[in-house]
Formats: C-alpha cells, sequence, structure tokens
C-alpha cells in the first residue's frame, strides 16, 4: 500500500507544514521505516503541483526535528527516532488517547486542540539523563 | 522528378505513417480509467507521434537527399553531415519529447495528493533498452576511436606498396570521429535528461501508482528505442563505409601485378559487411517492436483499481 500526503491549498496551514506534519506523522507511526527514501523535492513538488520551494522547506524542517537528513547521492532519508524507553510509553498513550477520544466522538481536531491545551498548562520537567559512563 | 527520388518519398511518407498508426491504435486500446488519465494518455501519445515522425523525417530525408538528391538542393551533402543526420535527428526527436514532458498536465483543484514514492530513471527506462542503447554507443565510439588510430590521413586509409600508393576513402578518420563522438556524448546527454524529466513528470491523478509507472516506463521505451535506431543507424553506416573502404584498400593495385591483393582484409571487408548489415537490423527491429508488457501492466492496473 503506497503511502500518500495531501495538501490543501485552502487551508490556513502553510503548505510546507502540512506536509511536513504527515511525513512526521508517517516517520514516528513506523510506517516510514528508518532509510527509506523520500521522493526527491522536484518529483514531489510536481507531483502535488507546488513550488519546489515549499517541498524543499518541509524536507529541512524534517531535517532539523531529526525525521530526515539528506545524503549526497541518495537524496532526503528518513532518520526515525530509536523506539523504547520514554518514547515508547508516549506513542502508545497517545494511541490510547486517540482510541478514547474517537470512542468518545471527539473530532481528531478537538484532540490536537486538547493535547495542544496541556502542552501548554502542564509545567515542563527537568529532562532526565543517564549517566555517561566513565571512560 | 527520377523515379529513385519518387521510391524515397514513398518510402519516407509509408515510414512516418506506419509509426503514427501504431501509436493511434496504442492510445486506443489502453484503458484511460478517468478523465485526467485520459489527458496524460493523449498528452504523451501526441508528442510521441510528433517526435517519431521527426526522427524518420530526419534520417530517410537524408537518405533520399543523398541517393535521389532533391531538385531544390542541387549540392549534394558532405560525408559529416551524413554521417551525424541520425544523430541530429535523435537530437531533434528528443527535443520534442522534452516538449511533451515539460507541458504535461499539472496537478489541479484546491486539495492536491502525492505518493511517497521515489522514482529513478531506472524506473522509467526499460533496462535492456538502456543496455542495448549503452551498447550501441560503446560500439560506435570504439570503432571511430580504432578508425582515428589506424588512419592514415583525416578521412582515408593508405596503403603503400613498392612506392605506390593504394588509398582508401572515405575511412573513419578524425573528420568524422570528432563530430560523431560529440554528437554520441551530447545524446546521451540528452537522453538522460529526458528520462529524468520522464520520471519527475507529474503523477496521473485518479489511477493507481501502478498505471501512472506504465505509462512513464511506455514513454521511457519510446524515447530509448528512438534513440537506440539513431546510434545503430550511425554504427550501421560507419561499418558500411570501413567495409567499403578496407574492401578497395585489399584490392590489388591496378599499376602492380595481381599479388599486390590482400585476400585477409577482403575477408574482413565482407565480416565488417555482414555486421554493419546485423547491426542496422537489429536497431530498427527493435525501434518496431511494440511495447507489449506495458498496456497489459496498466490494464492489469486499471482492472485492480476497478
Amino acid at each position: 500500500m503506497s503511502l500518500r500526503v495531501h495538501v490543501d491549498l485552502t487551508s490556513s496551514t502553510p503548505h510546507y507544514e502540512q506536509i511536513r506534519a504527515q511525513v512526521a506523522a508517517l516517520v514516528v507511526a513506523g510506517r516510514l521505516v528508518d532509510g527509506e527514501r523520500l521522493p526527491t523535492v522536484r518529483a514531489l513538488a510536481n507531483d502535488l503541483g507546488i513550488a519546489a520551494g515549499t517541498v524543499a522547506r518541509a524536507y529541512r524542517e524534517l531535517e532539523a526535528s531529526g525525521l530526515a537528513t539528506t545524503r549526497r547521492r541518495l537524496g532526503t532519508v528518513v532518520t526515525a527516532p530509536a523506539v523504547g524507553g520514554g518514547r515508547q510509553d508516549v506513542a502508545e498513550a497517545a494511541v490510547r488517547l486517540v482510541d478514547v477520544a474517537r470512542a468518545a466522538g471527539v473530532s481528531d481536531e478537538e484532540v490536537q486542540d486538547l493535547v495542544a491545551s496541556a502542552l501548554l498548562t502542564l509545567p515542563r520537567r527537568p529532562a532526565t539523563t543517564s549517566p555517561t559512563p566513565a571512560r | 522528378m527520377s523515379i529513385a527520388a519518387w521510391s524515397a518519398l514513398v518510402l519516407a511518407l509509408l515510414a512516418v505513417l506506419a509509426p503514427l498508426a501504431v501509436l493511434v491504435h496504442d492510445h486506443r486500446r489502453t484503458v484511460a480509467p478517468s478523465t485526467e488519465a485520459a489527458r496524460a494518455l493523449r498528452h504523451a501519445t501526441l508528442p510521441a507521434a510528433v517526435a517519431t515522425a521527426v526522427l524518420l523525417l530526419g534520417v530517410l530525408g537524408v537518405a533520399t537527399w543523398v541517393t535521389a538528391g532533391v531538385p531544390a538542393l542541387p549540392v549534394r551533402p558532405d560525408g559529416r553531415a551524413v554521417a551525424c543526420a541520425p544523430i541530429a535527428a535523435a537530437l531533434a526527436f528528443l527535443l520534442v519529447h522534452a516538449v511533451g514532458e515539460l507541458t504535461y498536465p499539472r496537478p489541479s483543484g484546491d486539495v492536491r495528493t502525492a505518493d511517497l514514492t521515489t522514482r529513478t530513471v531506472a524506473d522509467v527506462a526499460p533496462r535492456p533498452l538502456r543496455v542495448l542503447t549503452w551498447s550501441w554507443a560503446g560500439a560506435l565510439v570504439t570503432l571511430l576511436a580504432a578508425g582515428t588510430l589506424t588512419a592514415t590521413g583525416p578521412r582515408h586509409l593508405d596503403r603503400v606498396v613498392d612506392g605506390w600508393i593504394s588509398r582508401g576513402t572515405p575511412y573513419l578518420g578524425s573528420w568524422y570521429a570528432v563530430p560523431l563522438t560529440v554528437g554520441v556524448v551530447v545524446l546521451l546527454a540528452a537522453t538522460a535528461g529526458v528520462l529524468h524529466l520522464v520520471a519527475t513528470r507529474p503523477a496521473v491523478g485518479g489511477v493507481g501508482p501502478g498505471w501512472d509507472l506504465a505509462l512513464r516506463r511506455r514513454t521511457g521505451a519510446r524515447i530509448l528505442r528512438g534513440v537506440q535506431l539513431a546510434l545503430a543507424l550511425t554504427l550501421a553506416g560507419a561499418l558500411l563505409m570501413t567495409s567499403w573502404t578496407l574492401h578497395r584498400v585489399a584490392e590489388p593495385i591496378p599499376t602492380l601485378t595481381p599479388a599486390t591483393a590482400v585476400p585477409e582484409v577482403a575477408v574482413l571487408a565482407q565480416l565488417v559487411l555482414v555486421v554493419a548489415v546485423s547491426v542496422g537490423v537489429a536497431g530498427t527491429a527493435v525501434a518496431l517492436r511494440r511495447g507489449a508488457a506495458h498496456p497489459r501492466t496498466v490494464t492489469a492496473d486499471v482492472a485492480a483499481v476497478a
């Protein structure tokens, strides 16, 4: 089954952000695996009928968030985040959240608003760091 | 106009009309599952028909000019122009294809969709045709290098016996080798460029990825079939010229004894002649071959979608 991205030209969300969000979601969900090649900027821009600069910016944002990297001769490839630890728990909690929300008839947009609200209201805890092994 | 000129004209017309008929048939037999697909199919077929006509007109036009002459052009073309004609025609053929790709229908509508699949030139250009094209080009460049190294002048081959010179001309010296080598390099680069355009052109909407890829592969195959034909005809012509010249050089020098003949070179000339004819026939056969696998893939994909 092929993976697709959609761009709504009438949406207030910038086009590059729509592409970035969908590709990031596919990477986090494991649909795009580590090392998988993304289409070239020009090919994806042609398929979507948008400017190449828009796709290039989406790819740059993905690179900045560590979800993709550009390699010589290979183009842009996916760099999936490491599975396990706290990230795995968060992914499972997110799945449960969506499951509960859909069972309760809450729309996807409302779920996103709820998560954004929680991110705003809950204080950020200091990140726990693993001890560095002594040489 | 002479009978030879009329024959050449009729042959040229047939050679142009036949591929056009095949292309029209090719267009009609493919199922287009959406209006966008039908538009894409139409857009893929039209440049292919025009490009094929340009290629054949270029090749056959020069052939007619050389063999029968053109009343409006009393001067026959020089050897280099004839030798470079197929490559020049192939470049014009690629130019038409490039215009077709650059004007391909772009996606429309407020919501756009694209598959996150990578497409490279290798995906759209069938491997056997790529190998064949590179083989013809490699063989031609090798022949040109060998000709330049063995030639005793820019375009002749001399054999000196007891102070007498037996001159074979025309021969593949630097006079022919330089423009032809440049032409081959430019042609291969242009082919790679146009195939890249095919790989990155907008995807057809309303169809599965298989249908879209099949249409790209059909275009890629058409491009490679035309380019390999030009290279094969150039190689066949170069071999034919080499065979002719070797045959002349192998003959005994008229003012000397018949023992001055070189039968080994005469045999080599015959072998080169056989290879020249084989290359010409093979290149033409591949160019005329219909890409049967691609429409079947298209139909299967459409059936799967339906």
